[in-house]
């Protein structure tokens, strides 16, 4: 994996109006992204893991503008250069999307349930004038071939399909145009357990084979666990941690890292430090969000500072890689997955 | 790209389906479309009836529509027959003649057969000149007596003796085209400003919404009452009502865009869209591929339950001076000299034209649901 940043995200916002009244006037914002900054790298698997609501889908599709971001910067390296996505005019904004792509979570509404399989895989295709007809379809089978179809599922419909394989029908889609960069936006999310490992090391297998740079988005850690070199942590719209995966099972730098750490499902009784650690409280309104450090409202930590001044995502120690938002990142000494993980194995 | 091997890693149950040969979506629906028993006699009826009335009435009728047979007025349909009073069998068709009397006391005309003479019906017989297809003039007609003077009236005739069978032919020719002119254009209108109204909400969909809200609070009958005086004094009553019904369509499409606009509404905001936008689809293309095909069905539905509505709606045109006007005829003009009590009793026969409107609106519909179930990826 190299160093080399494929995407650089800064400053990031996108807000959502409110709108009341007769007038519909603006009576204040959702702020679903709230300056976040972050890179991806050539090659890696960028994990992004947060509850619902947290801004992650909103940052996934702001940084390709199917959500058209309300400030910031997005910066894609094509050939040596970078470029800046948000000032793409419609041309430049078209043969990007053959760079970038996206698998989407519902497997049952991301594809038209009037649509055969031929037609929603080749529509990327179609759209960018690529090939004959004939030709499509030859690629078209290939690609079902590569997510593990069968060709005879060609003029079939989605429903006819199980969840998962409607997923590789998706993913097929998003690999027809050769793409570097794939966003997985809770690409397993709604599938059976099982299914979920079978999806995710397809993933895996395409990465290799074409050299895939992926952004995961997720909400459950042992997935993110599972598929990512990197993992950023997003709470109310603002990032709160970025690590590599080691870093953060191992040494989490935030509160809220830690209590994400807690709530992974080990399937046995755990015993002393190994007790869950229980958030307090939901998760405030993002049009109306706390002042100071956002998470300080359920934060068992959480000082008068926290309630008055905002945290800046730092480095944490030494280690250029690993950043996190807290004015405590050095005093705390937070408990880590293997800490979580103490379990009674005695009595069984 | 080869294929790797993740293709061990699949949802099982493949392989055994190996061998099931690919059909084209294309075979697949015609084949869904000719299992349906009932959307196939729908298009082989409507194919006759389009064939017979549209292309062909005058070859098919054996009296000009417009023809008054003076001695005939109100006369029975005149059965075709092979087997004769005393119980002779013949191979030719024919018809006894009838004459007819005026009742002194009832004023109605009375009609007597003539049971000792036979008129034998032939084919591809001399009558009426006409234009075959309006270009080759000739006089042959389908069937007919040998004597085209003697009456052979089928289905009867009307108050000024014109023929009803002939009358149903040219009245189908109005009614199978003219009036489906309104409906398409009511598709065709409704259909775009829906989903312009959906897809692109905002600004948009605020001007369509508020503009079909308009147009729906005009009432309908003064609205065309005041359009048939608009319209120019010069036009025959054919090019009147063909105006009519486009400008009927200017109105009607209302309904269709508002529920196709809550349909593309939902259609929009699916992950399906988001896909298609992510490929770098435009919005044409957007509406083309996934808007107008989900909505596909329902366009069906109300197209098809909107031409019974047109046929029918002629008649009550017909009525204020808007319509088919005489001498020109359609099915609803010649429904409107049935609905009197007395017919029922007296002459039956004139509801005649009103078993061809049922036809004519259940092949129509059995034709659209043929073709809504054959487009349905849903059905097996």
């Amino acid at each position: 994996m190299s160093t080399e940043t494929l995407m650089r995200v800064s400053n990031l916002k996108k807000y959502f109006p409110i709108r009341k009244g007769v007038l519909r006037r603006v009576a204040g914002h959702v702020k679903a992204v709230d300056d976040v900054s972050f890179q991806i790298r050539q090659g890696e698997t960028l994990g992004m893991v947060g509850e619902s609501g947290c801004g992650k889908s909103t940052t996934g599709r702001s940084i390709i503008r199917l959500i058209e971001p309300t400030a910031g910067s997005v910066k894609y390296r094509t050939a040596g250069q970078e470029e800046e996505i948000t000032h793409f005019n419609k041309t430049q904004m078209k043969a990007f999307r053959q760079r970038v792509q996206m698998v989407f979570q519902d497997p049952f509404s991301s594809l038209d349930p009037r649509m055969s399989v031929r037609d929603t895989v080749s529509e990327p295709l179609f759209v960018h004038r690529m090939g004959s007809q004939k030709e499509r379809t030859e690629q078209v089978k290939e690609l079902l071939q590569t997510v593990g179809l069968s060709v005879t599922h060609l003029n079939r419909f989605p429903h006819q399909f199980s969840g998962g394989q409607r997923q590789r029908i998706g993913i097929a889609r998003a690999l027809a145009l050769r793409p570097e960069l794939i966003i997985c936006d809770e690409a397993v999310s709604a599938l059976d357990v099982s299914v979920q490992a079978q999806i995710l090391n397809l993933l895996q297998d395409l990465q290799s084979e074409f050299g895939l740079t992926y952004m995961f988005i997720a909400h459950d850690l042992s997935v993110i666990d599972y598929i990512s070199d990197r993992i950023v942590v997003m709470y109310l719209g603002k990032i709160v941690e970025v690590a590599t995966k080691q870093q953060l099972y191992d040494n989490p730098s935030h509160p809220y890292t830690e209590a994400l750490l807690g709530a992974i499902p080990i399937g046995e009784k755990r015993v002393g430090e190994g007790k869950r650690l229980l958030l307090g409280g939901t998760v405030p309104s993002p049009a109306n969000p706390p002042p100071g450090c956002t998470f300080h409202t359920r934060c068992p930590y959480a000082a008068d500072i926290c309630r008055q001044k905002e945290p800046v995502l730092e480095s944490v120690a030494n280690s250029g890689d690993h950043q996190a938002a807290c004015h405590f990142t050095t005093e705390l000494e937070l408990k880590s997955f293997y800490d979580f993980s103490q379990v009674d194995r005695s009595g069984a | 790209m080869e294929p790797t091997n993740v293709q061990l890693r699949s949802d099982h149950g493949f392989e055994d389906e190996a061998t099931e040969t690919v059909l084209s979506q294309r075979t697949v629906r015609f084949r869904r479309f000719r299992r349906n028993r009932l959307a196939v006699a729908a298009v082989i009826v409507l194919a006759v009836l389009y064939l017979v009335m549209v292309a062909f009435p005058e070859f098919f009728s054996n009296h000009f529509y417009q023809t008054h047979h003076a001695d005939y007025v109100y006369a029975p349909p005149q059965i075709p027959r092979f087997v004769d009073e005393e119980g002779t069998f013949h191979l030719r068709p024919f018809v006894y003649p009838i004459t007819s009397e005026l009742d002194m006391e009832t004023f109605n005309w009375v009609y007597t057969t003539d049971t000792s003479q036979r008129n034998h019906i032939y084919f591809f017989t001399r009558g009426y000149s006409y234009d075959l297809l309006g270009l080759f003039p000739t006089d042959i007609h389908f069937f007919g007596l040998e004597d085209p003077e003697q009456p052979l009236f089928l289905f009867g005739t009307d108050r000024l003796g014109r023929d009803v069978f002939s009358r149903i032919l040219f009245g189908g020719r109005v009614s199978l085209t003219v009036g489906l002119v309104g409906v398409f254009l009511t598709i065709i209108i409704g259909s775009f400003m829906g989903t312009m109204s959906g897809y692109f909400s905002g600004p948009i969909d605020n001007a369509v919404q508020r503009l079909a809200e308009v147009l729906m609070s005009f009432p309908s009958i003064p609205l065309w009452a005041a359009l048939g005086a608009a319209l120019p004094s010069g036009w025959t009553p054919l090019q009147n009502f063909f105006a009519i019904s486009v400008i009927l369509s200017l109105r009607n499409w209302t309904g269709l865009a508002r529920e196709l606009r809550g349909k593309v509404l939902s259609f929009r905001e699916s992950e399906y869209t988001l896909a298609a936008k992510c490929v770098g689809a435009s919005h044409l293309h957007i509406i083309v591929r996934h808007m107008i095909p989900n909505s596909m069905s329902h366009i069906i539905v109300i197209s098809t339950l909107s031409i019974p509505f047109m046929i029918l709606a002629e008649t009550s045109l017909s009525f204020l001076g808007l319509g088919i006007q005489p001498p020109s005829t359609s099915w609803g003009v010649l429904l409107q000299a049935a609905q009197q009590v007395n017919v029922v009793l007296e002459q039956p026969w004139l509801l005649l034209p009103g078993i061809f409107v049922v036809i004519a609106v259940l092949s129509f519909n059995f034709l659209g649901d043929g073709i809504r179930d054959a487009l349905d990826p849903y059905s097996s």
